[in-house]
């Protein structure tokens, strides 16, 4: 407990353990000076500036961990002060450490903190180093500051910085034109998701005359709000999550994202910001359990990301592109299961996907860098060379494959669960198809990277320094023990606990399902690793064991080829052409429909340039004819003699 | 009246104006005498202290209680305060900027005008808030305006500073003309100049047909007055005028001039037509008319947003930038809400701050690089970091980013859009034309950090301009954080 | 509407003032501007009379069609004024800006065709002068001060625009 008193005042010994909630404003606090002091000293510090963003993230992790403790004996503290009053209305700031947010804070530090340590590896040398541990600093301030939040107006200026924090580090490699449109498309795209968000959340003040979560809660409760009321402002607050966790048909953005520094895809766009659209939803899960519309929108809209990114993601050849779209796969599936009513499902799911996909990006960055490519054409049999990288990737393929006793088999089984539960047969069995997806391009990825031959120019690939490994080595463990707070064998601990004194919530608890559920789950997901192992792992093996074994074993492995020519002839092609003709509604749909828009402004800007001709008279002939324009339309319309 | 009336009345709250127009003359005969060859620089140091003593005055006026002079033809009340603080702090900015504005070609001569002109500027738009009289508030309108012509063109050898003020002579004597028709029919029907027994007067109106030529006038005064807000349809000039007129000039068109055409809009729409010719349910003309301006705002938004993502000119995107403001503005006088005078004036105060701090950093470079292109950004943040992190907070406020001053302005303008009778059109239409806007800010912000340097010249900040920008910044961020410091202000006023 | 010698009256000025100013605006010689204006002037002082606004149409006559006229002919005779080309304006904007001015006379007169005034008695036609005086001297002392300033304004605005620059000019040579 030594770091206790890095963020705790002299009266914290003295009154006892409860104060750390009290202080729990302290935690995003600790970025943010991080973030000051690289500003104002960075240029002086150079590369020592690693260790203030190490060293304060750690206070911050640390502190995170004691007060996710206390949370566990003590309950729900949270304070507020007026902030800004409108009119007759008083808007109130503060923080609130509740079981879903102390859990979340423990996440993001945690995953900062990896990060921070990793980084100091993986960006070393670069002439902007300070830069990008400040902007590490400001994103997981904006972060920490989100998930502590009590009032939707609050999460909303946080939610918004976060957006900055995104865009600079998307952008972090300037020079690089497709770094620069990355960054700004993920900007605008997510803003689009904000406007949604901000008229639903304007649209609730109206109705409850609050934006603190409790009183929002209290109002659905009482019936104050209509039930279609309800459901337009939950719609609409999806919207944001919908942008910001890359859920379709907003989530070009997210793969382009992959510009950016590998460390900072694992923390924002794998971790803490593209999750945090789930936590919204999760966080306002009350107003959304209280009408079935929206829910169902959620459930749909998830598990068709989910299969929709899915698929895309069996055609991928860059490393970081296949996880961006798993990740947008897997935040459907969280989706899903929030939709399905499926709660402590949907946290669950985030919080081992977090693990799990921070670890696979960090383990991404590490063969980077020791290949110095991302395009898996180019790279096999990194097995034997990355001693540490290819098991820790291993580990974080399992899980998010789903295979038995990994973390992500628990929180898939619970979602799988919960769209049964919830009684959505066909969205039930669109995620069981994505899970079989998601096997199968994952292990895909790995067969590819690590087994085989090397591909491609390989010179002096060697492991990664150990303040990269041993981040990696922490996911690992994670990765695998996440799922065993909450499993149907050992004990459902952290559902019980996160529906725990809310009766709102109680319902959407923990959820068994039955026993054919986890069979199929597991049946899928090996099928899935079994048609990779045959395709990519098996087809290399054969074709130098054939040339020199006999013939009585050719005819085996004859039909074994047959085997793969029928996957090949049969499901590939299906899900080939599914996935280009997804892949082609992403391009022309989904991105002509947003040109379309962009085309529309920019004509209007050509037109308004255009009668902007410099000519005085035109001006003034522009503000006469608009003055009679509107004397005209008053003299037919308005009420001359009523 | 004998001598005995004029001397009954409390003069003293016309002190900050005796001020500013002491020191008027005072510089006026100054670059008068002293020798040719003396920095006229002095003169706008002399300037400034006279502003800071008028800001004070204002202060140690604060708690006087709302008093009138001469049938009120000057009123000192709780809104000719608060607006006048606005326009004071801005002029003394605007005095910053103009003190170290050094332009290439046509000033030489012309320093001590240049800065006793921006006083007689601010004289008519102080005169405008506290004026319960159509006569005085017109003749305060004519003094701003003038000066402002006259500022305009002030670099006579600069054919665009020229164009500037031909272009802005012209288009505000349409203006005026249309103005002045229409407060003649308000006149006409009343028979009276004075604002409150104007109200008084068409209170009582029943007459169909007057009420017609209430709304005919209406629509006159707010298209005249819409020139000094640069909003639709009577925006046009702006572009061409601010990219002309010397950068301290542009800065003070933007804000000062704008904020007090707001103030005379509050003025006259407010205290005229509220409850004019009430219908049976009791609302007034200003009811009636509500669609007119709200389609007025809902252009404004789009003409200004649109067409800036089009411009190359950074003072040109500017005046479009500043005619979107002015239709967020407008957003808030068309919903009325009870909290309309509260917006706007947070709003005019945020956008004061956020404006004036950018035009800084914009004379600074455009004075640097010879031309006014938004490409002369490229690479500030190598060339003067902190020049471009401020200007980074500067554009993000502008934007209207959360955390900013910018922010609070718009919410509070957003939440009084939901007031009463819901505009959801209204606020969408503003919502969508502030995500339009993060383009063109975005743009300055990518030329800043993403950009290499066409000219890697260290860029030297001069003395008047880091005060500029250090009030600018530090007020964007405080009343982005802790918004209740104005609120307070402005309760607490009497 | 009955036909009273003060609406002919009336008819007749507006008429010229308006064709002045129509004229004013078409002409192409500088001196036949200058003249269109005069009739302006003069039948704007016209209806000032018949407003009973005797000062008023006398301040009318003295500065505006006296003095102003006076000083743009001699600015005139000092200068070269012989561009003439035409102004050339889009056939649209004509066209919108007729059908605007179409527009705002409709929407105005039919508020003011049978607009009825109410008659107050007043004392307009007793020593006018003495109480547009008295009123600039008491009650809009303000207004009146300020307008001084708003001259000077105006002074030194004219003075800086339009002086001659002789180290300028020497300088060129």
């Amino acid at each position: 407990m030594e770091f206790v008193h890095e963020g705790c005042q002299a009266p914290c010994s003295i009154k006892g353990i409860v104060i750390m909630m009290e202080n729990a404003w302290l935690i995003p606090l600790f970025p943010l000076l991080s973030f000051l002091i690289l500003l104002l000293f960075g240029k002086r510090l150079k590369e020592a500036s690693a260790y203030v963003g190490i060293l304060f993230t750690l206070a911050s992790l640390v502190y995170s961990i004691l007060v996710l403790f206390e949370r566990f004996s003590e309950p729900t503290y949270g304070t507020n002060f007026e902030w800004l009053t409108i009119g007759d209305l008083h808007l109130t700031a503060g923080f609130e450490v509740n079981q879903l947010n102390a859990l979340m804070l423990v996440i993001v530090s945690l995953v900062s903190f990896l990060v921070h340590t990793y980084s100091k590896g993986y960006m070393q040398g670069d002439e902007r180093f300070p830069v990008f541990y400040a902007y590490l600093g400001l994103f997981t301030f904006a972060m920490l500051g989100l998930v502590i939040s009590p009032n939707l107006l609050q999460t909303y200026i946080f939610w918004e910085l976060v957006g900055v924090g995104s865009f600079l580090l998307i952008g972090f490699y300037f020079y690089k034109e497709e770094a620069r449109a990355a960054a700004k498309k993920a900007f605008i795209m997510t803003r689009i998701g904000d406007v949604g968000l901000f008229i639903g959340m304007i649209l609730l003040f109206w109705q409850t005359k609050s934006f603190e979560y409790k009183e929002i809660f209290a109002a659905v409760d009482a019936g104050e709000i209509s039930t279609s009321m309800i459901t337009l402002t939950a719609i609409l607050i999806f919207i944001g999550a919908v942008g910001k966790s890359g859920q379709f048909p907003l989530h070009t953005w997210l793969p382009d994202a992959m510009e950016g520094p590998t460390p900072v895809s694992a923390l924002i766009h794998a971790a803490t910001m593209v999750a945090a659209g789930v936590y919204l939803v999760a966080s306002l899960f009350p107003l959304f359990a209280a009408s079935k519309t929206a829910l169902l929108t959620i459930a749909v809209i998830g598990a068709f990301t989910a299969i929709f990114a899915a698929s895309i993601g069996l055609v991928q050849t860059d490393i970081k592109r296949v996880l961006a779209y798993s990740t947008v796969s897997q935040l459907g599936y969280m989706m899903l299961a929030l939709g399905s009513a499926g709660y402590v499902a949907g946290v669950f799911h985030l919080m081992t996907h977090a693990f799990f996909k921070a670890l696979l990006f960090l383990a991404a960055g590490s063969v980077i860098h020791a290949v110095h490519t991302q395009n898996i054409e180019e790279m096999g049999g990194l097995w034997k060379k990355l001693k540490l990288t290819g098991p820790l990737f291993l580990i974080g393929t399992l899980a998010i494959s789903g295979v038995p006793l990994f973390s992500g088999f628990f929180s898939k089984d619970e979602i799988l669960a919960a769209a049964w539960e919830g009684g959505h047969p066909i969205l039930f069995l669109l995620a069981l198809i994505a899970a079989f997806m998601t096997a199968f391009y994952m292990f895909r990825l790995f067969f590819m990277v690590f087994t085989g031959e090397a591909r491609g120019s390989q010179k002096h690939v060697h492991e990664s320094p150990a303040n990269m490994t041993y981040p990696m080595i922490l996911l690992g463990v994670l990765a695998i023990i996440a799922g065993y707070v909450n499993t149907p064998w050992f004990g459902t601990f952290l559902g019980d606990w996160l529906v725990d004194g809310n009766e709102a919530l109680a319902q959407h608890g923990h959820i068994e399902g039955p026993v054919w559920i986890m069979i199929a789950a597991t049946v899928v997901s090996l099928a899935g690793i079994y048609l990779a192992y045959l395709m990519y792992y098996k087809r290399s093996l054969a074709r130098n064991w054939l040339s020199g074994t006999g013939d009585t074993l050719h005819t085996i492995v004859l039909n074994k080829y047959y085997v793969d020519e029928f996957y090949q002839l049969t499901v590939l092609a299906a899900t080939t052409a599914i996935s280009y003709f997804l892949r082609f509604i992403d391009v022309f749909l989904v991105e002509g429909l947003v040109k379309g828009v962009v085309g529309i402004v920019q004509g209007l800007g050509r037109a308004g340039s255009k009668l902007q001709s410099g000519q005085v008279q035109t001006y003034g002939a522009v503000a006469f004819i608009g003055l009679a324009l509107l004397v005209v339309i008053f003299a037919f319309t308005g009420g001359y003699l009523r | 009246m004998d001598l005995e009336t004029l001397k009954s009345f409390e003069w003293s709250v016309m002190t900050p104006e005796f001020i500013i127009l002491g020191v008027a003359a005072l510089l006026t005969l100054l670059d008068l005498f002293l020798p040719k060859k003396m920095d006229r620089r002095i003169l706008g140091w002399i300037g400034i202290v006279g502003i800071l003593a008028a800001i004070l005055s204002v202060a140690s006026l604060l708690n006087v209680e709302s008093t009138s002079i001469l049938d009120d033809s000057f009123t000192f009340d709780a809104f000719g305060k608060s607006f006048k603080l606005i326009l004071l702090v801005g002029s003394a900015l605007v005095m910053f900027l103009a003190i170290s504005y050094d332009a290439k070609e046509g000033m030489e001569d012309y320093r001590g005008e240049f800065y006793y002109l921006f006083l007689s500027a601010l004289l008519g738009a102080m005169i405008m808030t506290s004026s319960g009289d159509l006569i005085t508030l017109f003749i305060g309108l004519e003094l701003l305006t003038v000066s402002s012509y006259i500022l305009a063109g002030i670099r006579k050898h600069n054919l665009q500073s020229n164009e500037s003020a031909m272009k802005y002579v012209i288009n505000g004597g349409i203006s005026t003309a249309i103005t002045l028709f229409g407060m003649s029919y308000v006149y006409g029907l009343t028979g009276t100049t004075n604002l409150f027994e104007i109200a008084n007067k068409l209170a009582a109106v029943t007459n169909g047909q007057q009420a017609y030529l209430l709304g005919l006038a209406f629509l006159m005064i707010f298209v005249g007055l819409s020139f000094k807000l640069a909003a639709a349809p009577f925006h046009m000039w702006a572009p061409d005028v601010y990219q002309g007129a010397p950068t301290p000039v542009t800065a003070f068109l933007s804000v000062i001039s704008k904020s007090a055409g707001f103030v005379i809009v509050i003025r006259i729409l407010i205290s005229v037509f509220y409850n004019a010719a009430p219908t049976d349910n009791g609302e007034g003309i200003l009811f009636k008319m509500h669609d007119y301006l709200a389609v007025i705002a809902a252009v404004t938004m789009i003409i200004g947003n649109v067409v800036a993502l089009k411009q190359t000119n950074i003072k040109r995107l500017f005046a479009y930038s500043s005619i979107a403001h002015a239709g967020y503005i407008l957003v808030a006088l068309t919903t009325m809400s009870s909290n309309l005078l509260y917006s706007i004036w947070f709003y005019l105060l945020a956008y004061m701050l956020m404006n004036l701090g950018a035009f800084a950093v914009i004379q600074v470079v455009t004075e640097q690089a010879g031309s006014s292109k938004i490409s002369d950004f490229a690479g500030l943040a190598r060339r003067s970091p902190i020049l471009a992190v401020l200007m980074g907070i500067l554009l993000v406020s502008l934007a209207g980013f959360p955390g900013t001053a910018g922010f609070i302005g718009k919410l509070n303008i957003f939440v009084g859009a939901f007031y009463g009778t819901p505009h959801y059109v209204l606020a969408a239409i503003m919502i969508a034309t502030t995500v339009i806007s993060y383009f063109y800010y975005f743009g300055i912000m990518t030329q800043m950090f993403f950009r290499p340097a066409s000219d890697e010249r260290k860029l030297n900040i001069p003395f008047g301009i880091v005060v500029v920008l250090l009030v600018a910044v530090v007020g964007s961020i405080l009343f982005g954080i802790m918004p209740n410091i104005a609120l307070d202000f402005l309760n607490n006023l009497h | 509407m009955i036909f009273t010698g003060e609406f002919l009256a009336f008819m007749g000025l507006a008429l010229v003032a308006i064709i002045g100013g129509v004229l004013l605006l078409n002409l192409n010689k500088v001196i036949h501007m200058v003249v269109a204006l005069i009739f302006t002037f003069v039948a704007i002082a016209g209806i000032y009379v018949l407003l009973s606004a005797e000062f008023v149409a006398a301040v009318q006559i003295l500065i505006y069609s006296g003095a102003i006229t006076i000083i743009m002919l001699f600015g005139i005779m000092l200068t070269k004024h012989d561009d003439e080309s035409e102004a050339k304006s889009g056939k649209w904007r004509k066209l919108f800006l007729f059908l605007g001015i179409l527009g705002f006379a409709f929407a105005v007169y039919i508020g003011i065709y049978n607009f009825n005034v109410e008659q107050v008695p007043t004392k307009l036609h007793e020593n006018n002068t003495l109480q547009i005086g008295e009123a600039l001297y008491s009650k809009y002392i303000i207004p009146f001060e300020l307008t001084s300033v708003l001259l000077l304004v105006a002074l030194v605005g004219s003075i800086i625009l339009a002086k001659n620059d002789k180290k300028k000019e020497a300088d060129k040579e």
